[in-house]
């Protein structure tokens, strides 16, 4: 039986957070994500430390990554994950409005899962969670828990 | 400043006139010179005239002598001096007498020679005939008539005399033209040596002040380079900032504008029950506000991005862009009735992708403005004109007026109702953008409905 699947939402704007879940709300799946508004946030979540010390999930399924945030970046973030043994088979998708060159190179240099940018477009934008939400929780087979 | 053509004239003339001027002092130089010679053989014939003259006469008196000491003492060894003068006196006469022919002749004239050649016979004559009687008769010396001989000797002497004053005078009139020629040679020569001076100087005058302007002209035409190379870094810088400018603006309104458009649907599908017709109506305007407003936006960001990607220029067949434009486009199409005449066109040197978006932007305005026509006929073709290449697209569409042509290309400009026409009023900005960036110019003509033509102009690409 597989455990609560979570996803860690990490975005700065709570108005794009909270169209985030209303999209997600489409597979239920609303009540298992964790939003956090930084990077630094997102880290200690994933590393089990700090404000989320005893959180007691485990590893989310996916990352939904936003590039800018204050504090701790997108990029430093998927940076830690991906070389750290423990947490590099997190799937993680970036999210974000950039539709920069050189953040997507790095991104991938990182070895960033998925990249996906915001449309600009609010439906497209609840389109696209939609069809992400479905992919990474509902199709994709998640990383078998260490 | 002095073209090169003056100033090579210039130089040349004066290069000239010293050559002339030297060749003339030389030729003057030498004209003196023989003068000089010719003046001096002729002195030196004159001398040797005159010294003839005198030596005739010293035989004459030799002659005299001669006799007289013969009558005196009738000893044959007086007649020395006479029988030499007799044989001497020959010889002198014909050296006079060649010295005159040869040009000596101011002083004695032929008459004159003529009168001493013959005073110099009667008085050998005589002195003969008187040697003769003394001889025959010596007793006779008492009878000799000494003053019959005197007056020819005097004469002679006279003569001698004469022409040595003559000459003397005429030397001195000579010497005296002479040194004034000789002054004036003098002078002539002072003044084109002066002459030749100030040519001299005045040449390397005009060379100094050429290489000097030369000099200035370069220095200003560095200077203005520099100020070119300047003001163009400037305004590269002042673009740039604008672009990223207008990238970063048009980037975070993004992200509000989704939130308003995110809410307002949210609210609709949640408060639906909720809402009256007019309620309604108000969130589908915010709606549809925010939609536009993102068009908006999303056209400045390409715009922006336009201006800040590389260009890479290639040659282009215009004929596969264009084809492969009005394929894409004939969704936009439809069912319509378009008619397209294209003439083959040109291959250009262009950024492809950029070239593409002009074609794009051109020929999906070509099929907005004509939706009302059936059939729309949209034209596409290409003329030189004067070393570039013009392309041309021309619709029989609802035009425009003329008198607002200028605004066209202008950023989010409309001569157009957006509710006759759907548009954010950036394409022809961005066509005028990207052909400006190729060095090329873009204009439209038109009327009121009676159709527009939309030109641009691209530079002939390099010959292979």
């Amino acid at each position: 039986m597989p455990t609560l699947k979570r996803i860690l939402l990490a975005e700065d704007s709570p108005q794009d957070a909270e169209m985030t879940l209303a999209a997600l709300e489409e597979y239920h799946l609303a009540n298992e994500v964790v939003v956090v508004q930084n990077g630094a946030e997102a880290l200690d979540y994933l590393y089990a430390r700090g404000t989320y010390a005893a959180h007691g999930n485990g590893s989310p399924i996916v990352v939904l990554l936003d590039l800018k945030m204050p504090k701790v970046d997108g990029l430093e973030v998927l940076r830690q994950l991906k070389s750290d043994p423990n947490l590099k088979r997190i799937p993680v998708v970036m999210l974000t409005s950039s539709r920069e060159e050189q953040d997507l190179v790095r991104s991938y240099e990182l070895g960033v899962n998925a990249y996906v940018v915001k449309p600009v477009d609010f439906q497209k934008f609840m389109d696209s969670v939609r069809k992400l939400s479905c992919f990474w929780a509902l199709v994709n087979e998640a990383p078998p828990a260490k | 400043m002095m073209s090169r053509n003056g100033f090579e004239t210039r130089l040349k003339a004066g290069f000239l006139a010293v050559a002339i001027i030297l060749i003339a002092a030389v030729a003057l130089a030498y004209r003196n010179s023989r003068q000089f010679r010719v003046v001096s053989e002729e002195n030196a014939r004159v001398q040797e005239m005159l010294r003839t003259q005198e030596s005739i006469l010293a035989t004459m008196v030799d002659a005299e002598t001669g006799m007289r000491g013969y009558v005196i003492s009738n000893d044959p060894v007086y007649l020395e001096p006479y029988s030499s003068a007799r044989e001497t006196i020959g010889g002198q006469l014909e050296r006079l007498r060649s010295l005159h022919d040869n040009g000596a002749g101011n002083v004695m004239s032929a008459e004159e020679l003529k009168d001493l050649a013959r005073l110099v016979e009667e008085q050998l004559a005589f002195r003969a005939k008187v040697i003769e009687r003394i001889r025959a008769n010596p007793s006779e010396k008492g009878t000799v008539r000494l003053d019959e001989g005197k007056a020819g000797m005097d004469k002679i002497r006279g003569m001698v005399a004469g022409w040595k004053l003559a000459e003397t005078k005429s030397l001195s009139e000579r010497r005296a033209a002479y040194e004034m020629s000789d002054r004036r040679w003098v002078i002539t020569l002072a003044a084109l040596a002066g002459a030749v001076l100030l040519l001299l100087v005045g040449g390397m005058a005009l060379v100094r002040h050429h290489f000097l302007e030369r000099r200035k002209s370069e220095e200003q035409l560095a200077k203005f380079g520099d100020d070119a190379k300047r003001r163009s870094a400037e305004l590269e810088a002042a673009n740039q900032e604008l672009e990223a400018f207008s990238y970063s603006v048009s980037h975070d309104l993004r992200a509000p504008l989704r939130h308003v458009a995110g809410f307002a649907d949210m609210l609709q599908k949640h408060a639906s029950t909720q809402l009256d017709a007019k309620a309604q109506r108000y969130v589908q305007t915010i709606i549809d506000s925010a939609k536009r407003m993102g068009m908006l936006i999303d056209d400045l960001l390409v715009f922006s991005r336009m201006g800040r990607v590389e260009m890479r220029r290639e040659i282009v067949d215009l004929n596969l862009v264009v084809d492969g434009v009005i394929q894409e486009l004939r969704e936009e199409i439809g069912a319509r009735n378009v008619l397209w005449r294209k003439e083959k066109l040109p291959a250009v040197s262009a950024d492809k992708a950029m070239l593409r978006q002009v074609v794009v932007n051109l020929l999906s305005n070509a099929i907005k403005y004509t939706g009302p026509r059936d059939p729309a006929e949209i034209e596409i073709g290409s003329r030189e004109d004067k070393g570039e290449l013009v392309i041309w697209v021309k619709d029989n569409g609802v035009g425009f007026d003329p008198a607002y042509a200028h605004k066209l290309f202008g950023v989010f400009q409309r001569l157009h109702q957006s509710s006759e026409f759907e548009g954010t009023g950036i394409g022809l900005a961005n066509v005028r953008r990207i052909i400006v960036r190729h060095g090329g110019r873009v204009w439209a003509e038109g009327s009121i409905d009676k159709g527009a033509t939309f030109h641009f102009s691209l530079p002939q690409p390099p010959k292979p």
